[in-house]
């Protein structure tokens, strides 16, 4: 049981006066994405935050080592090696996930994509965009990078596991088997440790193949599902 | 240990000197009062509570009393298991409805009670508040204030945001 202690301040805020392992309960039903949010508020809750035992290591949405997830237009940049430079504890770069869509409107608000500068010599134009993007279908945490400023974020989806297996398992493993279809619809290839995403437009690509009435209906229904 | 007492009430004393008499069982979802009228047997005056004030106090029997006949979580249940969901029941929402004022004076109550599943359903309600919020959000929320020095604020931006070449 915390200590109360009796000489704070009356002029803190509630939240402030509270012991601080009592703050710590409350981070505990925090998700990953939240805690780093809360960390970027003032220095105390940054420091508990950071600094509590294994507080945030076991938060909802939290990965640690950071894995790679692109997607966007640059599939070619898939290959890039691990980023060095990551910061050491609870970034936006661990976070795998978050919990609800609440969360992942306020990702797409203040992590939106932005205009970058090309550096590295791995993009060949001079300037590309990138951001945090999230799924709404699955709430994946992943970058996005374009070559082109994209408006109608809201019209992708990732084609991560849970949803291949979830929605269109029949179509997909369809266009597993035909790779060169897909190469020439502008539609990546299935990899097991990466994500990809589609655009919900392209699903219609499907009806482009030789896939059963049922698949295609399903696909369809899913496009009008997405696009709302 | 004293012998176990069938009194069927109990007095309870907030720290400003209101006295209010309550079921025992419901009085025991405390387990600071529960271990205190297991050692002392028949209690017949008020327990002072000295941490809490009336309206508190209130507050917490009245969550008591509609949880009375909760089954009461066992001692070594996985504490990482109850942290996997913020769900509150409706009645509960409905309880902690209340200002950030009472809302964080009854998480110290069951605190200093020994009250868990009140405490975690002060500390969820509370998380709820800050998800989906922005850091300013959250300080405007609170009324934190934002003691970050320009320098540093930026360095925790920078290291938030995506860049492929950092």
């Amino acid at each position: 049981m915390a200590e109360q202690d009796s000489t704070v301040p009356p002029d803190l805020p509630p939240i402030l006066r509270l012991p601080t392992e009592l703050r710590l309960e409350i981070y505990k039903f925090c998700s990953a994405f939240t805690l780093v949010q809360l960390s970027c508020t003032s220095v105390q809750l940054r420091r508990e935050i950071l600094t509590g035992p294994n507080l945030y290591a076991k938060s909802y949405g939290y990965e640690n080592p950071p894995i790679k997830r692109t997607a966007g237009t640059y599939w070619h940049l898939y290959d890039r090696k691990l980023r060095e430079n990551i910061p050491p504890h609870l970034s936006m770069y661990n976070i795998h996930k978050v919990e609800s869509h609440c969360e992942r409107d306020l990702l797409m608000r203040i992590y939106a994509m932005k205009e970058q500068r090309a550096s590295t010599g791995l993009i060949t134009s001079k300037t590309y965009f990138g951001g945090w993007w999230c799924c709404h279908n699955c709430l994946r945490v992943m970058e996005f990078i374009t070559r082109d400023r994209v408006t109608n974020l809201e019209d992708f989806v990732c084609m991560s596991r849970e949803f291949i297996r979830g929605i269109i398992p029949d179509s997909m493993s369809l266009l597993m088997k035909q790779s060169n279809m897909s190469l020439k619809c502008d539609i990546p290839r299935l990899s097991i440790n990466r994500i990809n995403i589609i655009r919900t437009s392209d699903i219609y690509y499907f009806n482009k193949l030789p896939i059963s009435s049922s698949v295609i209906k399903q696909a369809a229904s899913i496009t009008t599902h997405t696009s709302h | 240990m004293a012998t176990p007492s069938t009194q069927a009430t109990v007095k309870l004393q907030s720290n400003d000197n209101v006295v209010i008499e309550v079921e025992r069982a419901i009085a025991e979802r405390s387990v600071l009062i529960k271990n205190m009228l297991e050692d002392c047997g028949e209690v017949t005056d008020a327990i002072p509570i000295s941490n809490v004030n009336e309206s508190i106090l209130r507050k917490v029997i009245e969550w008591c009393e509609h949880h009375k006949n909760d089954p009461v979580a066992a001692e070594n249940e996985n504490d990482d298991s109850r942290k996997k969901t913020t769900d509150i029941d409706e009645w509960d929402q409905k309880f902690m409805n209340v200002d950030q004022e009472m809302l964080f004076e009854i998480i110290l109550a069951a605190n200093f009670l020994d009250i868990k599943p009140l405490l975690d359903t002060g500390c969820k309600t509370v998380a709820n508040m800050i998800k989906g919020k922005s850091p300013e959000e959250i300080r405007k929320l609170f009324n934190i204030q934002n003691d970050f020095t320009p320098e540093e604020e930026e360095q925790i931006r920078r290291e938030n945001e995506w860049a492929e070449d950092r």
